[in-house]
């Protein structure tokens, strides 16, 4: 029960900072990649892209797709380099969705039996190593930027919607008129001005960090 | 789901009830004429050979019985016996329609029974929407649908999915997930009403915006008059190509076949079948056409084409078969409208091709089926045009037609056809492999097209088209079969039907006997269940459409496409299709389906609640526009107030089906009753809310609308303000200007006084430099465009007297006069000097070159300048210009083009009317100027008109006046004896004759003109006390009045003149300084805009320390300035002031203020270390945020750099990423990692709406990555380690500024490396469309040009700027600078 409590905390602490999530994502991504582990690694992209990218538009799954297809590449190079053709059928079993009829893998299916590959075109990038680098920081910012516009769950919008107050009005109010000259500025009377906004910011910051409701009095 | 109640009269019911009959039994078109409106009708008649049984189930479809999940034992048992005796079920075909209108609440006729019952239409938003059903006799069914559907609002599902390469683009997931969701929504919206129909995809609309609409009852009129047209397609492709193959098909066939499956139709312009040209016709056998190129390349040539590719946007082919083309081929028996509207306007029989051959060479298209099965259109329907005639060796139509269709049966056609195949239908249509064979189409590459694509090129294949079996085949010779059945094609799929296996091995399972149950479940639901399926098959059929080779609804070819192509599938729908493919699975009880599919689907909450909200937007559209209301009427009004006001909330959703939304916002543009209402309304939320490609999307509908005669709403200037923030100044300036500026000209009275309304906005707006360069220039040449026609006012043709000639032009004319010489009030008489003569002068000069018509009207209009600038000069001024530029440049000049004959007008009415005009000009000068300035300054004109009268006309002795005989080389024209009357008696009457007589040479030719008036001495005798000469210098005001009598004659408004008056006791006001009128005079001369002259314009005070960065709103009439002490400054620019306080101050920051920049909807976001963002105009603070959350080692925020509308980018001393902040979610949303290697950030750029971003770091490497999805497309090293900036110059070159070492031009591509190192090292830089401007070590100012070039070079100096500059902004509208420094001061300078 404690232990359980105190994990829970630690999660929760951990958990706070989004940026510690994608990490420990790309941790469990290149263990599985190193150990081999065919089904952790196609288990993940699919519950990515299950989860996080269905609500990218079409050039961030264009980019979430090729991430895809090199992550389960730089898996087969592991597997040729540490000599266990075993798995790289087992993921072409496995993956059979993925590369059936699929133009952009009819090269790799000769890549297990190809001794060259690593001078070969299109199998030579991924074994270089600023290469692979540069791959997971990028994977890593996309997955920050995905997470980032992953649309709320149902339940979440559900939640939201019930806890927000009815009188409240709906978020901004699109009437406002923009304005874009700061001579407007001073036409509400210049003296008054410096003496009035100070107090009336500084309350909004209050009211921003005590969370205190909002009043209607803030002009 | 939304339903809009609304009652649609019922008297229009009783008269359809009445035409119906009739209607019924002429001649059934499928739309009905009801007064003007045409709706879409549909009747069928039940007959015999109707299938009972399936209509049956039809109707059990749409009357269903309530769904009940819960069943009995004795339910059971009867669902289980009933499944086995197939019922039969006797048909009652009326009360069956009676009780569908009922239920969906449509109103119903039947004429047998004279029975009508009115219901109010309820809209269903994803069911297309049917007015009445009705029967005329008891075996017929007429549905009448809203209004005649538009072709281009309304596509066919099909047709969408055809070309989904270009409607779908590939991995646009949340377009197929809003798809989905309609047809969700579809089920369910149907499924609470009990129906359950079979969906299909042609039984789909889809709208513009991917909206979907079903149309319940086309499944059953369908099924009542059974059509066997649909036999070819009944053969799958593979099948199709196996046949053709093996010979069991002609070519012919096969190619009508590739045809329909492409969805091409025979009659549709754009959209006819295409079929190879196999020869020349020269003659009988000339040999065959090569097969492996298209028409097109062998017509242009491959140069030519690879001219195309490497154009934009790069493509082959435009199309194989033009709308031209196909004109062109059917010229004989087209209707002529028709080829005008498609070939050329003007119809030039002659030029369409005479013969065959000769149409073999004119034509880049490819050939029409027509001219292998169709003798008819060989004659011609038109008297003008010859038949089109056949080759020689042919007899008559019918046998060219069989001789042709033989030689495309020929066997050398048959052996390469395979290859055109490839071509038109096949594996070079795609993408990658169009390269080589120069064959990439416009279709595939086409950006931003308007709307859906209907037609275009389909790819059927993916793989090289298999050839023929050659003719004299002997199998046992060659391995072809073996190559056949390799590419699979030949094998018949369907035929391996899994056995169902009964393994009833044991049959007291409880397992069994539960799953036994639930069949019988599903046997009482099946009509639910097979709806569901179908359901499902149409999402398939969305996901899966290039792979579908023009096969809908076919769910054997479905389910294969399903295997075969399971990785274009994304991974939700999968799972989702699993079922179609194992249907044995559990279903979901068909009251959770919806529920079920879209939480299995993950549909993010984003595309349902946009998609609930647009339902609303698309109901109260379909409710406008079903014509059950009459448009314009306050309710119509109203719904579109509705409608525009969802459309609103819409696109605050919309997030990335942003499409979806400009679809239908273009559609309200284009609809006259609503654009005005919703571009107006919805601007502020455009504003905010979408993208820039988006809004650039909208530009050219936006700008079409504004130059409507009616709009004028729009051109007020609340709307024109959200305009000009929502493009920025540049694009405002550039596109929407120039329709401001017409519109003042405009004949429409309230359009153009609005419009003037918003120019002198405008003009005070943008301050003198914009002014000057864009408004009073393009006014000066708007003015011309008033005189076209030379229109008298009143009901008069020619002009009478030379004083009293007013044209039509005149009062809009005075609107744009009084805008010029209130914007001359307004900032300086420099614009007259500077602008105003030159462009007379100028004008007159290009007419004396080279007359024309086009600037005649601008004569006149250059009176009216200069009698404007007279007004507006002050007397000084006006003695300045007077002689050389008004009088002899343009007065003298203009009368000698206008009394010289050898000058062509266009007519002679024109030239009269000029000469008026002119002579009111010079009237009104005199007025001005007075008589003895007259005398000294303006003789000449006067000398040239009396001289030129009098060797006209001569007086005899009665003095009768005469035309004087005249040489042959004379080229005076004849001015008119009534023109010559009026003008020697006006100036005889205010000057007296004595006066008059000294211009003239010869006195004696005046006598008979003044003889002639009444009265002269008393008037002459009063103006001469007007305007003694010796005062002059003291005239002004109290005489103006009578000098502008004139004016006020002819200016029907007298307010503006009065305004326009009132204005010269300023004479010389013109508010700006001297400097000012300096930069208005460079502008207008278009001096280069790379210059500095030291000249400072206004000095901004109140900062006490070093300016840090300064950044202005694109309008340049604002900017805001960060300084080390602590506060954000806003300021204001006020040309008319030499010092200039500041507006406001932000004071919240603790510590010296780092950065600053203005977001897109001009809210402010600074750092001191923690990023503020707020709200100058509300002063309310939307934002504080410090990098991290937890408190001490958060570290300082040094930068901060815009990435687009509304994502900020943000660096940090102590951090090697950069954070990405949303001002739509108001918070960090994202962390991005530079490089793999340590070091902290030190500066960052961004570029192209957050395309490209460079951020430097402490160890020398630069990143180059992507702002929106953080991909690293480079690393870079340099040898800066204390990087301060870095500015993007051009897409793959820097400028890194370093605090120590010289700034440097850095090349990205292909490999890092320095181009160029700098003098000094760069304290800031700023880059501007073209030019970089930079301040270096010792107080230089150096801008650089295209990337590298030196364009200034100049060292400020302390006595122009207190202390060293730190700061520099450059506004290039108005080609100046603004410079901070050191010690808080800022200075605009120039």
């Amino acid at each position: 029960m404690v232990t359980s409590l105190r994990s829970f905390e630690q999660e929760c602490s951990s958990a706070k900072d989004a940026n510690y999530q994608v990490d420990r994502c790309i941790d469990e991504m290149t263990e599985a990649i190193d150990k081999h582990d065919v089904d952790k690694l196609c288990t993940m992209w699919e519950s990515w892209n299950a989860r996080v990218f269905h609500s990218l538009d079409a050039e961030g799954i264009k980019q979430a797709q090729n991430y895809e297809a090199s992550a389960y590449r730089l898996f087969l190079v592991q597997c040729v380099q540490r000599k266990n053709i075993a798995k790289c059928n087992e993921f072409f079993r496995r993956m059979s969705s993925l590369t059936l009829n699929n133009p952009q893998w009819t090269d790799w299916f000769s890549f297990p039996y190809n001794h060259h590959a690593k001078d070969t075109e299109p199998f030579r990038k991924y074994f270089d190593k600023t290469w692979i680098e540069i791959y997971y920081v990028s994977l890593h910012n996309f997955l920050s930027t995905s997470l980032a516009t992953v649309s709320p769950s149902v339940i979440g919008t559900i939640v939201e919607g019930i806890a927000r107050d009815p009188l409240a009005g709906d978020h901004v109010d699109f009437d406002e008129d923009l304005i874009d000259d700061f001579a407007v500025i001073a036409q509400c009377s210049a003296p008054v001005k410096r003496g009035h906004s100070k107090p009336s910011l500084r309350n909004l910051l209050k009211s921003l960090t005590s969370s205190k409701k909002p009043s209607g009095s803030t002009d | 789901m939304i339903e809009e109640d609304f009652e649609w009269n019922e008297s229009k019911l009783h008269l359809l009830s009445n035409i119906l009959p009739k209607w019924a039994n002429d001649h059934p078109q499928n739309h009905l004429r009801i007064g003007k409106i045409q709706l879409e009708a549909a009747i069928k008649w039940l007959k015999n050979d109707s299938d009972d049984i399936e209509l049956a189930e039809e109707f059990e479809r749409l009357l269903n019985i309530s769904f009940d999940p819960l069943m009995d034992y004795e339910e059971h048992q009867r669902v289980k016996e009933e499944s086995l005796t197939p019922k039969k079920t006797s048909l009652n075909w009326i009360s069956n329609w009676k009780n569908i209108a009922e239920k969906l609440s449509i109103s119903y006729i039947d004429t047998t029974s004279n029975l009508v019952e009115f219901r109010q239409i309820r809209i269903l938003p994803n069911v297309a929407p049917v007015l009445l059903i009705a029967h005329t006799t008891h075996d017929n069914v007429i549905v009448i649908y809203g209004k005649q559907r538009n072709p281009k609002e309304e596509i066919d599902l099909q047709t969408v999915l055809r070309h989904s390469y270009s409607n779908i683009p590939d991995g646009s997931l949340q377009t197929v997930h809003f798809m989905t969701k309609n047809l969700l929504d579809l089920y369910s919206q149907l499924f609470s009403r009990q129906i359950a129909p079979e969906f299909k995809t042609k039984y789909i609309r889809c709208l513009p915006s991917l909206w979907l609409q079903y149309d319940i009852f086309g499944s059953i009129l369908d099924k009542i008059e059974k059509t066997n047209r649909l036999e070819l397609l009944e053969v799958s492709l593979d099948e199709a190509t196996a046949n053709w193959v093996k010979r069991k098909w002609d070519n012919y066939q096969y190619l009508c076949y590739l045809n329909k499956i492409t969805g091409r139709v025979r009659g549709e312009v754009n959209n006819h079948p295409i079929f190879p040209w196999v020869c020349d016709f020269t003659s009988e056998n000339s040999g065959f056409r090569p097969l492996n190129r298209t028409k097109y390349r062998l017509c242009k040539g491959d140069d030519q084409l690879r001219e195309m590719f490497s154009r934009e946007p790069s493509h082959h082919v435009p199309e194989l078969l033009s709308d031209i083309g196909y004109m062109v081929y059917r010229a004989r028996v087209e209707p002529k409208e028709n080829l005008c509207r498609h070939v050329r306007r003007k119809w030039v029989p002659e030029e369409y091709p005479s013969t065959m051959s000769r149409m073999y060479q004119w034509s880049p298209d490819e050939c029409i089926p027509e001219f292998y099965d169709d003798p008819s259109i060989f004659k011609s329907r038109h008297p003008d045009m010859s038949d089109l005639r056949f080759p020689e060796f042919v007899s008559s139509p019918n046998e060219f037609i069989e001789w042709h269709r033989k030689m495309l049966e020929n066997e050398e056609v048959s052996i390469n056809l395979h290859r055109w195949i490839d071509l038109v239908f096949g594996f070079y249509l795609s993408v990658e492999d169009s390269k080589n064979a120069l064959n990439l189409h416009l279709c595939f590459v086409e950006k931003h097209r308007r709307g859906l694509r209907t037609n275009g090129m389909v790819q059927l294949f993916y793989r090289p088209h298999p050839s023929r079996i050659p003719l004299n085949y002997n199998p046992k010779l060659d391995s072809y079969h073996l190559q056949m059945e390799s590419f699979g094609y030949g094998m018949n799929v369907g035929m391996n039907v899994e056995k169902e296996e009964e393994n009833e091995t044991d049959e007291n399972s409880h397992f069994q006997i539960f799953q036994k149950i639930k069949k019988v479940r599903r046997l009482r639901h099946k009509i639910y269940f097979s709806s569901m399926i179908s359901l499902m098959e149409v999402m398939a059929q969305i996901v899966l459409a290039p792979h579908l080779a023009g096969r809908f609804d076919d769910p054997d070819h479905i389910r294969q496409c399903i295997r075969l192509y399971t990785y274009r599938i994304p991974v939700n729908y999968r799972k989702l299709f699993d079922f179609l493919l194992n249907p044995k699975q559990d279903f979901p009880d068909c009251d959770e389906f919806a529920f079920f599919v879209s939480i299995r689907l993950n549909i993010p909450t984003t595309i349902s609640s946009f998609s609930e909200e647009f339902a609303k937007c698309v109901s109260l559209h379909l409710l406008r526009k079903m014509d059950v209301i009459p448009p314009f009427s306050s309710r119509s009004q109203l719904i579109l107030l509705k409608e525009v006001e969802s459309l609103k909330k819409s696109i605050c959703l919309c997030n990335h089906m942003e499409l979806c939304v400009v679809a239908a916002f273009q559609q309200l543009l284009e609809d006259e009753e609503a654009s005005i209402q919703s571009v107006h309304r919805l601007m502020p939320v455009i504003t905010r809310s979408l993208s820039q490609s988006a809004l650039e999307d909208l530009i050219n509908p936006m700008i079409e609308l504004i130059q409507c005669e009616t709009s004028v709403k729009l051109l007020d200037r609340r709307f024109l303000m959200h305009v000009s923030i929502c493009y920025g100044t540049r694009t405002f300036l550039d596109l929407f200007l120039p329709p401001i500026v017409e519109a003042c000209a405009s004949m429409n009275c309230d359009r153009s006084v609005v419009a003037k309304e918003s120019i002198m906005w405008l003009a005070k707006r943008y301050g003198p430099v914009i002014s000057a360069k864009f408004i009073s220039s393009n006014l000066l040449r708007i003015m011309a465009s008033c005189y076209e026609g030379f229109e008298l006012s009143g009901l008069e043709k020619e002009p009478k007297s030379v004083f009293g000639t007013v044209l039509q032009g005149d009062e809009t004319c005075s609107r744009i006069e009084s805008l010029l010489s209130e914007i001359v009030l307004t900032y300086s008489v420099t614009f007259i000097t500077v602008q105003f003569l030159p462009f007379c002068v100028d004008l007159i000069e290009q007419f004396h070159k080279r007359p024309s018509i086009q600037l005649e009207p601008g004569l006149v209009s250059v009176f009216r300048i200069v009698e404007l600038s007279i007004r507006s000069m002050s007397d000084h001024q006006l003695m300045n210009y007077l002689e050389e530029f008004i009088i002899q440049k343009v007065i003298y000049r203009v009368l000698t083009i206008l009394l010289d004959i050898s000058f062509q007008f266009s007519s002679i009415r024109v030239r009269n009317i000029i000469i008026c005009k002119v002579c009111q000009l010079l009237y009104s000068i005199t007025q001005k100027i007075g008589t003895e300035n007259t005398r000294i300054y303006a003789s000449q004109p006067f000398k040239l008109i009396f001289s030129t009268f009098s060797e006209i006309y001569e007086t005899n002795e009665e003095l009768r006046i005469n035309i004087r005989k005249r040489s042959e080389e004379n080229t005076l024209f004849e001015v008119p004896l009534w023109m010559v009357e009026d003008v020697v008696d006006k100036f005889a009457k205010e000057w007296g004759v004595p006066f008059l007589s000294s211009f003239c040479d010869d006195p004696a030719f005046l006598i008979p003109f003044v003889s002639n008036t009444s009265s002269l001495s008393p008037t002459a005798s009063i103006s001469m006390a007007h305007s003694p000469p010796s005062s002059f210098t003291a005239y002004s005001l109290g005489n103006m009045s009578s000098g502008n009598r004139l004016f006020s004659l002819s200016a029907s408004s007298p307010i503006n003149s009065v305004s326009s008056l009132g204005g010269l006791s300023l004479c010389d006001s013109g508010s700006l300084s001297a400097v000012w009128c300096a930069r208005v005079s460079a502008a207008v001369c278009g001096v280069d805009n790379y210059r500095f002259d030291h000249l400072s314009l206004c000095n901004f005070t109140g900062h006490q320390e070093r300016i840090r960065k300064l950044a202005a709103i694109s309008n340049e009439n604002s900017f805001v300035s960060a300084s080390s002490d602590k506060t954000v400054k806003l300021w204001s620019i006020k040309p008319e002031l030499d010092e200039i306080g500041c507006q406001w101050t932000y004071q919240n920051h603790t510590r010296s203020v780092h950065d600053v920049t203005i977001l897109a909807d001009n809210s402010i976001a600074s750092t001191d270390g923690v990023l503020h963002v707020w709200d100058p105009f509300r002063t309310t603070l939307l934002a504080q945020m410090e990098w991290d959350s937890k408190e001490g080692n958060g570290g300082n925020i040094m930068r901060i750099e815009n990435v687009d509308r509304h994502i900020l980018s943000a660096i940090c001393s102590f951090h090697s990423t950069v954070k990405l902040f949303d001002s739509r979610v108001g918070g960090w949303t994202c962390e991005l990692k530079v490089s793999p290697g340590p070091g902290l950030t030190r500066a960052l750029t961004v570029r192209d709406n957050g395309n490209k971003m460079a951020v430097a770091l402490s160890n020398g490497t630069l990143a180059i990555l992507d702002a929106r999805n953080g991909k690293i497309n480079a690393l870079a090293q340099t040898n800066s380690t204390h990087t301060v900036s870095v500015n993007w110059l051009t897409d793959s070159r820097l400028l890194v500024c370093d605090a120590d070492e010289c700034g440097m031009f850095l090349e990205t591509n292909p490999r890092a490396h320095i181009v160029r190192k700098l003098q000094d090292p760069v304290n800031a830089a700023f880059l501007t469309e073209n030019s970089l401007v930079t301040l270096q070590n010792g107080s230089m100012l150096r801008v650089y040009r295209n990337g590298g070039e030196l364009q200034i070079e100049t060292k400020i100096r302390p006595d122009e700027l207190p202390g060293t500059p730190t700061a520099i902004l450059p506004l290039p509208l108005n080609c100046s600078y603004l410079i901070g420094s050191s010690h808080g001061a800022i200075r605009l300078m120039c």
